[in-house]
């Protein structure tokens, strides 16, 4: 459901024990469950933050956490950031993770999936997952055979596949939106864009933005990566460590999180930042530090829904058009927050925090109204 | 570390429940579900730290996955725990909050009432979830099938021992006269027995001592009472190093939970030659007695208070397997309630379309 790697999963190691109660009260989550399968080697937590709006969803990662803490913590923040994802993407899901404790490259069996498969099944449809960083579409074919609330299977099982055009393609009409919010128009010939990370979704966001007309320059850790994309779409390439620097009027940032950080920020020469990367502020404190010098900031899990989008539909049974559709929505969502943060002088992401409590409140509202038990036909 | 516990223990599932609006911190620990669905009561208490609540909900859960074995269930093992003071913190919300949660484990642990929660809270947690046991006007308070079921325990012990079941002229101090200690004074002086009864509320004892012809003795001398059987129906851990050696009895039973301080206690009675009646076996009565309620057609007094009647078999099978086998009969009540779990694990393998 996401599409980055995981980056290095930040906190102490060891020391001073955190209540999991306390978390959960400073958070406000609803259930975190410890799963263990001895003969399988499974140490999974699956965590539910917020289920006003509907079951929880939210991707499976696996990663060899150093304890049992950070996998707790990780797993908590993430579900916490998949119900406002959610909530904003207008689908009727709320927020969830599911953490595999263990190394994806040695510890993944058919046995660890399907009984993971298992555990997500006893829940029945409270929570719903997929792949995320360190899982792929192949492992939930096998945690399907024990469960139905699996999404992002490959095409073959039913799934709808990649989600990388899907998330690109939001991206792209987020910038559009940032675009008309600070020129006034969303016209993308000879706007300079700086796209950070050729990955999949980094390299099609490049594609759609030099069909657009934008003069486009990538950059990826890996140079040759990032050569043959240019050169394929008629981009230029710049070094990976100056990409900050680079003068432009878009960053769009498609690799890891944490790269608008102390250092980073005062050397950006762009007016915008929006991209598809998770996690990209280093701290929510940073948001305020872009809007400080005026550079004005696409919330990251607004923009990159596209990939949430496609697999949410999936459960409706996936119609590509209607996910386009609803991922186009993007834009006029963006413009909201915009509006928002403007008026009152606030960090995008904090509009984008408003505009979350309004959906929950408003769907909180919608429960306490009784509706008698459908009546079936006699 | 919770995994850590679960790991050493064997824990499949553990839940932290949390419920900003009513206040509700709870856990649920589900131990082993081969037998079927984990049941094992609901617990209110004060807990100082989380850690201690963690512990406690594991310890339970995993207690109750070796009583339901034990007493022929097809219940596995769980346990949850409501941190929060019961005199001060319940109110409906809470307990609907945790009926939710109980729910949305769809089945996989059936809740029923425990220390610190009370039948009227099981209504609560009812209006939520189906998966709740011993609400009122259903089989109500399960007190006098416990003692019934540690009568029969009592007279299983007597045959190992006397060869002779009867309690006609045996003596038997009881220790603590709550709910399942009158009840079983009553069935013990009803088959001829002599009582010496103790309790920390005297007006406990006396009524005791009126009904039913009891000696009472203070409460920190019975264990030094000469008598046939020692039957601890209070607190636990009272079969320690101090306690053990001033026992002037042949058979320890009675309904308290975890009677050994230390594992290593019973074979403490067994080098002094008294028989002890694993407290997990002889107390199962309670459970046995609430499970009836999901059985077809519903609660049956008649027909629970006959199952609760098979202790005695229980009893003599784990007093058979210690014997037999050299080991203590609170290491025979395990190797009872494993070997079920392993037997029953097995018939899984066999595939069988779903009906």
């Amino acid at each position: 459901m996401e599409p980055q790697r995981a980056g290095t999963v930040k906190g102490s190691s060891g020391g001073m024990r955190v209540s999991i109660f306390r978390q959960m009260e400073e958070g406000g989550h609803e259930a975190l469950i410890f799963c263990y399968d001895r003969p399988a080697g499974l140490k999974a937590i699956i965590a539910l933050h917020d289920t006003t709006l509907g079951p929880g969803l939210g991707g499976c990662r696996m990663w060899p956490y150093a304890s049992e803490d950070e996998a707790v913590r990780d797993s908590l923040r993430l579900s916490q950031g998949m119900t406002a994802k959610s909530a904003l993407a207008g689908v009727n899901y709320g927020g969830a993770k599911v953490v595999i404790w263990g190394d994806p490259r040695s510890d993944k069996s058919e046995a660890l999936f399907r009984a993971l498969g298992r555990f997500i099944e006893s829940l029945g449809g409270r929570v719903i997952t997929g792949t995320d960083a360190g899982t792929y579409p192949e492992d939930f074919v096998l945690a399907r055979s024990e469960t139905r609330y699996v999404v992002g299977l490959p095409v073959e099982y039913g799934g709808s596949g990649d989600t990388s055009e899907t998330t690109s393609f939001g991206v792209f009409a987020g910038i559009q939106a940032c675009l008309e919010e600070v020129y006034g128009t969303d016209d993308l010939r000879d706007r300079r864009v700086v796209v950070q990370g050729c990955g999949k979704v980094g390299s099609r966001l490049a594609r759609l933005l030099v069909e657009a007309g934008a003069a486009v320059t990538v950059a990826d850790v890996d140079l040759q990566r990032a050569r043959e994309l240019a050169s394929s779409c008629g981009a230029r390439v710049v070094a990976a460590e100056d990409v900050y620097d680079e003068p432009c009027d878009v960053f769009a940032p498609c690799a890891l999180g944490g790269v608008l950080n102390d250092d980073t920020i005062p050397r950006l020469r762009c007016r915008i930042v929006a991209g598809a990367a998770n996690n990209q502020l280093a701290e929510p404190r940073h948001a305020e530090e872009l809007r400080r010098r005026d550079i004005l900031w696409a919330p990251d899990y607004v923009i990159n829904a596209g990939g949430l989008i496609q697999v949410a539909d999936e459960l409706e049974g996936f119609d590509r058009d209607r996910v386009l559709r609803k991922t186009a929505a993007i834009r006029p969502l963006l413009a909201e927050i915009f509006r928002v943060a403007r008026q009152r002088s606030i960090t995008t992401l904090e509009a984008a925090d408003i505009l979350v409590r309004r959906r929950l409140t408003g769907a909180a509202h919608l429960r306490s109204f009784y509706r008698p038990p459908a009546r079936t036909a006699r | 570390m919770v995994f850590d516990r679960m790991e050493q223990l064997g824990h499949e599932q553990v839940v932290f429940c949390h419920d900003k609006y009513s206040g509700l911190k709870a856990i649920i620990a589900i131990h082993d579900t081969t037998l079927g669905p984990a049941l094992g009561g609901c617990r209110m208490w004060p807990y100082a730290s989380e850690e201690e609540a963690i512990i406690d909900a594991l310890r339970l859960a995993r207690g109750m996955t070796y009583k339901n074995a034990a007493m022929g269930l097809n219940y596995g093992g769980g346990k949850s725990v409501i941190i929060g003071n019961p005199r001060t913190d319940k109110s409906e919300a809470l307990f609907r909050a945790f009926g939710q949660f109980v729910e949305s484990l769809g089945g996989r642990y059936i809740t029923a009432e425990d220390v610190g929660t009370t039948a009227e809270d099981m209504a609560f947690i009812a209006m939520e979830t189906a998966h709740v046991v011993g609400l009122p006007g259903r089989s109500g308070d399960p007190s006098p099938a416990t003692a019934y079921g540690v009568f029969c325990g009592i007279k299983a012990c007597l045959a190992e021992v006397y060869g002779d079941e009867s309690l006609q002229g045996r003596r038997v101090a009881i220790q603590g006269l709550g709910h399942v200690g009158y009840h079983l004074a009553r069935l013990l002086r009803e088959a001829g027995a002599e009582l010496i009864v103790t309790d920390i509320d005297p007006e406990r004892a006396e009524r005791a001592a009126r009904e039913f012809d009891a000696r009472v003795v203070p409460p920190d001398t019975v264990y030094d009472a000469e008598c046939d059987i020692f039957a601890p129906c209070a607190l636990g851990a009272i079969l320690n190093d101090e306690t053990i050696s001033r026992l002037r009895c042949r058979i320890v039973a009675g309904s308290a939970n975890n009677q050994l301080a230390e594992p290593r206690h019973a074979a403490e009675l067994e080098r002094r030659g008294i028989v002890y009646a694993p407290d997990y076996v002889i107390n199962g009565g309670g459970v046995i007695h609430v499970a009836e309620e999901t059985a077809p057609g519903g609660y049956n007094r008649e027909r629970a208070f006959a199952k609760v009647a098979t202790i005695y078999d229980k009893v003599r099978a784990v007093l058979r397997i210690a014997r037999e086998e050299g080991i203590t009969t609170a290491e025979a009540a395990d190797r009872l309630a494993e070997r079920r779990l392993e037997a029953i694990g097995r018939l899984r393998r066999f595939h069988l379309p779903s009906r």
